[in-house]
């Protein structure tokens, strides 16, 4: 039945059938990993800004659906990230005792934040921020010193 | 014709004429895998049904499972028995476990369908965290934040496949569209088919023998 | 080996069935699942995991991430994953005793966390 010449023969065809499934799943891969990964619909700005508002006193005040806490230091603002460096969950400022602290596994950060308990092993991120007139602007995509709060 | 030769063949596996006697003894087999799938059906079916309700994101979530909980009738009754099923499936699949190793029904000739039941309860710890994410409360989003940055750990895969299975939950809620479709349908889908092939082989490899 | 005609496993399991769903309604009637706190409700000072990752919770109280939630998770799987070929290797004892050391570890942690957040307050 079968020739014995032809390169089609019913083995070769079925091999054929077999690499190529496993080569176009191969070559899938990369495509599909990018179509999961990708976040180009959920691209949310850096900056924030908003209007200085009499609220903002030497105590730590939550800018709402935000992360960024900000109070008068010195002569300027600082911004403060409310993410914990443990495993990233938001901390929550408790003005009476001058503390932050973690929900997931109990990390507590000074008025400062730097960790005092728990398992957090970094200060809280401070970001750069800036008054122009009557608004202020907080990049939280950049990180500064501690010393560099104040801008 | 082949196709439902095959149909044939797979339903004569499950569904046997003679059953080996051991396989009757409740005290052996304490029907726990069987109560699992039973819950899998039940979760299947529920599923659906809250689909028809529920919203995936940030505030949509909690906002659609309040709803159900409360103001769409029967929907409190569907969501709870979604939530008992998930919460019992997971405690008799991990006793089946234990059963499966006191009576050493992991020998040979079973190491795969073994290694299929231990990707089955992996699935099914992660169906069941996704669907608690997916309820879009304070305490999911803390729960997806943790799992995000637990999984970004993982050298070279971990950041694509954290950002492939939970997209961008925040902080506050967990309930993600990317989450609820691995939940409602990837993972059931892949469950779904690795449980077929489980209890076929449960005939195939000859039932429940004596030890 | 005593074969039995099939029916009468179905009609055992047809019991089993009909008891199951009965149990699940009844817990379903009786009791809510939880909804938990809305993302628009002030920040939660304290967030319970769910009892399932209780383990993982307390892990990380106390260990690095990498390690507490990520290579003993793995490692614990690998074992179970690989005890037809530890049965293999060393027997039932063997099998037996790695299952029961993964199994003891993990109800520990839970015990612990169930006591933690539910039990000792």
């Amino acid at each position: 039945m079968e020739d014995e010449n032809s390169v089609l023969t019913r083995r070769n065809l079925l091999r054929i059938g077999w690499v190529s499934i496993i080569a176009s799943g191969l070559l899938s891969l990369w495509p599909l990993s990018q179509y999961l990964t990708s976040s180009e619909d959920s691209l949310q700005s850096d900056i924030i800004t908003l209007k200085i508002s009499p609220l903002i006193g030497n105590q730590w005040y939550h800018i709402e659906n935000t992360r960024v806490w900000l109070k008068r230091a010195g002569q300027g603002y600082a911004a403060i990230l409310a993410t914990c460096t443990h495993l990233g969950c938001e901390v929550a400022y408790n003005s009476s005792q001058q503390k932050w602290f973690c929900p997931c596994h109990g990390s507590v950060y000074n008025a400062e934040g730097t960790p005092i308990a728990g398992p957090a092993p970094r200060d809280l991120a401070r970001v750069a921020v800036k008054a122009v007139n009557d608004t202020l602007i907080v990049n939280i995509g950049k990180v500064v010193g501690m010393d560099r709060q104040i801008l | 014709m082949t196709q439902k030769r095959t149909q044939e063949n797979f339903l004569w596996h499950i569904r046997a004429r003679q059953v080996p006697a051991r396989a009757l003894s409740v005290v052996y087999t304490f029907c726990l895998g069987g109560i699992s799938f039973l819950a899998f059906v039940v979760l299947a079916v529920t599923g659906v049904l809250l689909m028809f309700h529920y919203q995936p994101g940030y505030s949509d979530g909690y906002h659609s499972v309040l709803n159900l909980a409360s103001v769409i009738p029967y929907g409190a009754v569907l969501r709870n028995l979604h939530y008992w099923a998930g919460q019992i499936m997971v405690i008799t699949v991990a006793l089946h476990m234990v059963r499966v190793v006191w009576t050493q029904s992991y020998r040979p000739p079973r190491e795969l369908n073994w290694v299929v039941g231990v990707s089955l309860l992996v699935i099914t710890i992660i169906l069941d965290f996704s669907g608690y994410l997916l309820r879009g409360s304070q305490e999911s989003g803390a729960a997806a934040t943790v799992a995000v940055h637990i999984l970004q750990l993982v050298p070279g895969i971990g950041v694509g496949l954290a950002a492939a299975f939970f997209g961008h939950p925040t902080a506050l809620s967990g309930s993600t569209l990317m989450i609820y479709v691995w939940h409602c349908v990837a993972l059931p889908s892949v469950a779904f088919y690795l449980q077929g092939y489980h209890f076929w082989r449960v005939r195939k490899d000859g039932g429940i023998k004596p030890l | 080996m005593d074969k039995v005609p099939g029916r009468k496993l179905w009609s055992k399991e047809g019991l089993v069935v009909i008891f199951s769903l009965a149990i699940g309604i009844l817990l379903s009637l009786l009791l809510q699942a939880p909804v938990g706190t809305s993302p628009q409700a002030p920040l939660l000072a304290h967030a319970v995991a769910p009892w399932i990752f209780g383990p993982v919770q307390i892990a990380l109280l106390y260990l690095p991430p990498w390690l507490g939630a990520v290579l003993l998770p793995l490692a614990a799987l690998a074992c179970l994953t690989a005890l037809p070929w530890l049965g293999k290797l060393g027997g039932r004892r063997l099998a037996l005793g790695s299952f029961a050391a993964v199994g003891i570890i993990i109800g520990v942690l839970l015990l612990w966390f169930m006591g933690r957040e539910y039990w000792w307050h």
